[in-house]
């Protein structure tokens, strides 16, 4: 369901219902050998994976705004592999591997002041499948810090709207893993909120492994009820290049102009049928 | 396949010989979760280990109780926290397991559970009142279920004598006799004028349904056969604002860890439970 105030990819607690189905075995029709998600390396380094691999900070861009901001902050990453989905719906996909509207999930490598993987990943990934996905990938690779770029909904943030109202891109917000050195102002992500999924699953596992990691969320615009990314979404998100330099994921760059942002969301986000809502792009 | 990794610093043997207390899998209206979050926030338990386990959604967030306001901490969906005079140790699970993998997850729990030297369980899970018969809704909201392994200590059972809890425990074979219909809506259908007859009960040995209880009867029988003593506490609840319902199955809860003079404190990840106050603008003249 995909309108104002349903939406999409609610997963209920209350499956309690459900239970006198399930009760007698756990059903799963599919076998689990074609569930796992693979990777696909680039032949050139296939044998040196273990260099490769091992790296000081990776940097996730999740969901198409924060895929989209990563892309364009780092124009001089190589490609290396890329992390197949089983379930993962391509077939609107162009032989253009970079093409920024194809649904995959790329991964790149860059070396700016340290060895750096970037991922970057455009299809949609089910709850249920955020811990398999995430934990392949994090089993493959060594790192010391990971840093991840994913959005807010604009309904699902929870505060107090009394005084303020609701609250409107640019927005950002982070949250920190227990032995992450904060060096920005950026604010911590208010009580009772909270994050799900492929972020999620990433947090958790830097948690639990006491690696260093950050996520930081932009919000999302409301445009009649649904959760729309905007040009403030990505300019939110150049609050934190500060802390890539210092993190020392960026040797050099500058913040991005309006320009370049108007730019990075019209060849991420607009295509020749994505025509509605003109007025609201272009903000 | 699930892991627990202790913080560091932390020796697991403090597990033993504690009150484990554990909210129950995809229950009404998550009343398992809602006591938890009440008892560790009173309690002032400390954060001592995580769990990794693929079969429940991910959700991370910022400290939901504000036990230090400059704190990184970072909350996962699983985690387990203790007190000070390790006494106490709670299991906080804060998201759904996928139903098709519930009875996996309930094995490795079990199996956990077992790995360790605890006093007894204590299994804390809500039960739909919706579908309950008179009898039900006329008596207390809180029954009990103790496993064979419970039953033996004498002890526990002086406890439950004095509370007077005898007088709500239910015993599995009560519910064995019902196992081919819902007794639940026996009632309601007799209510309605629709002729209803018993049909003969046939021995299927399958588990009998507690409507609203997700997977906590489950993880009940299977420490029942595993010979683990587990007291299964069931409040009978229907959805809706269940902070009181909570508060009174945690003071409950408080007589049988021998804590009945707490000092209630809500957590802060109870703000907003039902949204924020409205827009101020909405009431200007």
């Amino acid at each position: 369901m995909d309108f104002f105030p349903l939406y999409q990819d609610i997963v209920s607690s209350r499956s309690y219902y459900e239970e006198a189905d399930y009760i007698g075995e756990d059903l799963d029709d599919i076998p689990e050998e074609f569930k796992q998600p693979y990777i696909v390396w680039s032949s050139d380094i296939q044998n040196k994976l273990q260099e490769v691999l091992d790296v000081s900070n990776i940097i996730f861009g999740l969901k198409q705004a924060g895929a989209s901001y990563v892309n364009a902050r780092f124009p001089n990453k190589k490609i290396i592999g890329t992390l197949i989905l089983p379930e993962a719906n391509l077939f609107k996909n162009c032989l253009n591997i970079e093409n920024p509207f194809n649904k995959l999930c790329n991964i790149y490598f860059v070396n700016e002041k340290k060895p750096t993987l970037i991922v970057l990943c455009n299809y949609n990934i089910s709850q249920e499948r955020a811990y398999a996905w995430s934990r392949y990938l994090l089993s493959n690779v060594k790192t010391q810090k990971i840093i991840i770029y994913d959005t807010l909904d604009a309904t699902e943030i929870k505060t107090d709207i009394s005084c303020d109202g609701l609250p409107h891109p640019p927005y950002i917000r982070k949250l920190t893993t227990s032995n992450f050195e904060s060096n920005d102002d950026i604010k911590i992500l208010e009580t009772p909120n909270f994050v799900q999924g492929c972020s999620a699953s990433i947090m958790s596992w830097c948690e639990i492994n006491n690696v260093k990691a950050v996520l930081y969320l932009s919000l999302n615009e409301n445009i009649y009820g649904k959760s729309e990314t905007t040009v403030e979404t990505i300019a939110a998100y150049d609050k934190t290049f500060n802390s890539l330099v210092k993190e020392e994921a960026l040797s050099s760059g500058s913040l991005f102009n309006s320009e370049q942002l108007k730019n990075i969301f019209k060849s991420n986000f607009v295509n020749k049928s994505n025509t509605v809502n003109k007025s609201l792009l272009y903000t | 396949m699930l892991s627990f990794i202790p913080k560091s610093g932390f020796d697991v043997s403090n597990l033993n010989n504690s009150i484990l207390i554990l909210p129950g899998l995809n229950n009404i209206a998550n009343i398992g979760q809602l006591t938890i979050d009440l008892l560790i926030t009173s309690l002032n338990l400390n954060r001592v280990g995580y769990f990794d386990s693929p079969y429940l959604l991910p959700i991370i967030g910022s400290d939901p109780y504000r036990t230090n306001k400059n704190s990184n901490f970072l909350a996962t969906n699983i985690e387990i926290y203790q007190n000070e005079d390790k006494t106490i140790s709670i299991i906080q699970i804060r998201s759904p397991v996928i139903s098709k993998n519930g009875n996996t997850m309930v094995k490795d729990l079990f199996d956990w559970i077992k790995s360790i030297k605890f006093k007894y369980v204590v299994l804390l899970s809500g039960a739909d009142a919706s579908r309950g018969n008179d009898k039900l809704l006329e008596s207390n909201r809180l029954k009990i279920m103790r496993t064979g392994a419970l039953n033996q200590d004498s002890d526990f059972s002086k406890v439950i004598e004095q509370i007077e809890w005898t007088k709500i425990e239910l015993h599995p074979e009560d519910l064995k006799e019902n196992n081919t219909y819902d007794i639940y809506t026996s009632a309601v259908n007799i209510d309605n004028g629709i002729n209803f007859s018993q049909p003969e009960t046939v021995e299927t040995g399958q588990s009998p349904l507690i409507p609203g209880c997700g997977f906590a009867y489950k993880l009940y029988e299977t420490c029942n056969e595993g010979q683990i003593p587990l007291l299964f506490m069931m409040w009978f609840t229907v959805e809706g604002d269940n902070v009181a319902d909570a508060f009174l199955l945690a003071k409950e809860v408080g007589k049988i860890i021998n804590k009945d003079d707490i000092k209630w404190m809500y957590p802060e990840s109870w703000k907003f439970l039902f949204g924020g106050l409205a827009l101020s603008s909405l009431y200007t003249s």
